[in-house]
């Protein structure tokens, strides 16, 4: 009996590993695909000749000029931005998913992407008349800066008025959340409502999302900013199991529940503020990515968190070929592709569930 | 020693506990009875550390239970849940580990896990998911969770005492797992565990328990061993029942039958 328990709980992990190595393969295929494609295509002979030169074997000589201009300003910094945009979300949805013990949950809930898009339209709308000023404080990062100040300024307001109520649970975490992203819609309408025609598009087209504002400058900050919170997330990965068993249930295991809540709901602030940021709202990645990831692995947050990290990763480098070359030289708005793939597949999961329960 | 003493708790006004003294024993099994809204889920929250006294105190070895650092708490008492709502997927031997959580790599997980999961006879269940068992084998599992738990404090001498907190666990099992699970309950006081459990099933609670404590209405009747407590004049003033007790035909203890 005791070899079968150790042999099964074994069989478990040998089945995880190599499913973590297989999403860190796809990653980099997927990495060396939105290197090499594009507009101008990259042979990967130069991708692989440049990376050995960065890390001093060989040297780059050979390589055609433009190929490495477009590569190390362009293509780098964009496949770099959706691997931690993807990354971060995917961590965020599964964090969200765990705190309102609800596989559905989406990090929408806590008002962040909201919260964003009301300071993004404001500064797009109300910004020419202070434009001089705001110009001079950060340039070109002024609206990512702002956007990432209003989602953080939702979740503030989501947190007071949550721990305003009596009980501090899940569910008026979620109740409030509803409540902030209705002021934030309503706030949004009201600027909408005010902007000119330029002003209108301008926001329309942030909002859908784009990795297209990719540089290094801006990429630095999130970089950092997600890789933090992804990286305090696995560490809380043992207490977030526990937290699904209930709140009861886990204060007795000795797990504190609103302190790992709030410290949760801090790290989902962050990591999806800084997304939404630098390329707008995209929908469905943080819903569906941890779904898949349960479906391969299991609910486990220790492999869970680092499972939907890669995927995530993937799926948005796909999302954003797919969205940079179907209509090349146009692009499309990430956030419509990532709708397009994901909402199908929100409904066919939701009609699982159904049958599941029912059967 | 994990007490009550003197403990009330009044919330807006309403006193679902007033002045209520017991106490759970290293070894010993203390059941809590009593009519609906008697005070018996109050007591075991106050017990637990859900819940601060308003009034008098809960200690476990002579400190207020809420002042206990979470984990240390957690180590020394654990709370069986009269149902989960648990939505995940997990495997039974995650849930079991999940029982080691405030441990920190500070007790041998395999023992700790392998221990309890005998002693709750889930070893079987070991790879199958959580949400595909019945509802008895659901309670088992979580019944091989709370005891990894305080494995560390059972298994060995010398450790203080841990404590185990049931709120009607034979509420949803039939008749053969209620005995099964109040037979563990026995194995696991002879192994030094403090065993507090809310019973409805009088008959059992006099079978089962060392001692009882008969609620009403947040006070406490009367405490003691069963055969002190139980009796027909007693039960039928709090249960407002008319009742007959019995000798057991071939065995030790009582029979107590309401005779409506």
């Amino acid at each position: 009996m005791i070899a079968d328990c150790r042999t099964a709980a074994l069989s478990r992990r040998r089945r995880r590993t190599p499913t973590l190595l297989l999403l860190a393969i796809a990653l980099g295929m997927a990495a060396g695909l939105g290197l090499a494609v594009g507009a101008t295509a990259i042979p990967p002979a130069t991708i692989l000749r440049l990376a050995f030169a960065a890390i001093g074997i060989g040297d780059a000589a050979s390589v055609d000029l433009g190929h490495a201009m477009i590569l190390t300003s362009v293509r780098l910094p964009r496949v770099a931005l959706a691997m931690v945009v993807g990354a971060g979300l995917a961590v965020a949805g599964a964090l969200m998913q765990a705190i309102f013990r609800n596989p559905l949950a989406d990090p929408g809930l806590i008002g962040v992407s909201s919260g964003a898009a009301l300071a993004a339209v404001a500064l797009i709308v109300a910004g020419s008349a202070i434009a001089p000023v705001t110009a001079g404080l950060a340039g070109p990062l002024t609206l990512p800066l702002a956007a990432f100040a209003g989602g953080l300024a939702a979740v503030a307001i989501v947190f007071q008025v949550a721990r305003a109520s009596s009980h501090t649970t899940a569910m008026t975490l979620l109740l409030a959340g509803i409540a902030v992203n209705a002021l934030s819609e309503t706030g949004i309408g009201l600027f909408v409502f005010v902007s000119n025609d330029q002003q209108l598009r301008m926001f329309t087209f942030w909002r859908m999302g784009s990795l297209g504002g990719a540089a290094w400058a801006s990429l630095l900050p999130v970089l950092l900013l997600i890789g933090a919170a992804t990286a305090l997330a696995l560490r809380l990965a043992v207490p977030l199991n526990v937290y699904l068993l209930g709140e009861a249930e886990s204060g007795h295991a000795g797990i504190e529940s609103a302190r790992l809540r709030r410290f949760v709901v801090v790290l989902v602030a962050l990591a999806v503020g800084a997304s939404v940021a630098t390329s707008g709202v995209v929908a469905f990645v943080g819903l569906v990515v941890p779904h898949l990831v349960r479906l391969l692995v299991g609910p486990d947050h220790r492999i869970l968190l680092p499972g939907a990290a890669l995927l995530g990763a993937t799926l948005l480098l796909a999302a954003d070929l797919v969205a940079r070359t179907v209509i090349a030289p146009a692009e499309l708005p990430i956030g419509l592709v990532t709708g397009a793939i994901g909402a199908p597949f929100f409904i066919a999961l939701l009609i699982r569930r159904d049958t599941l329960a029912r059967g | 020693m994990l007490a009550l003493r003197g403990a009330s708790y009044t919330v807006r006004g309403r006193g679902l506990l007033r002045g209520v003294s017991l106490a759970a024993a290293p070894g010993r099994i203390l059941a809590l009875v009593g009519p609906n809204g008697a005070g018996k889920t109050t007591a075991l929250k106050l017990l637990a550390g859900d819940l601060a006294p308003t009034g008098g105190e809960a200690l476990l070895d002579g400190r207020a239970v809420t002042a206990w650092p979470w984990r240390a708490l957690a180590r020394r008492r654990a709370v069986l849940p009269q149902h989960s709502t648990l939505a995940f997927e997990f495997r039974v031997h995650e849930i079991v580990e999940m029982g080691l959580a405030a441990h920190e790599g500070k007790a041998d997980p395999a023992e700790s896990v392998i221990g309890a999961m005998r002693a709750a006879d889930v070893l079987q269940l070991v790879d199958r998911s959580y949400l595909s068992l019945s509802g008895g084998e659901q309670q088992r599992v979580q019944l091989a969770r709370v005891l990894a738990q305080i494995w560390p404090s059972a298994a060995r001498a010398g450790e203080p005492a841990a404590y185990l907190l049931l709120d009607e666990p034979t509420a949803s099992l039939d008749l053969s797992h209620q005995v099964a699970i109040l037979t563990e309950a026995r194995n696991l006081a002879a192994r030094g565990i403090g065993i507090v459990v809310i019973l409805h099933d009088l008959n059992i609670a006099a079978r089962f328990a060392d001692e009882v404590a008969l609620l009403d209405r947040g006070r406490l009747v009367a405490s003691g061993v069963p055969a002190a407590v139980l009796t027909a004049h007693r039960l039928e003033e709090v249960f407002a029942v008319p009742l007959a007790v019995f000798a057991h035909p071939h065995a030790a203890g009582r029979l107590i039958v309401a005779t409506v």
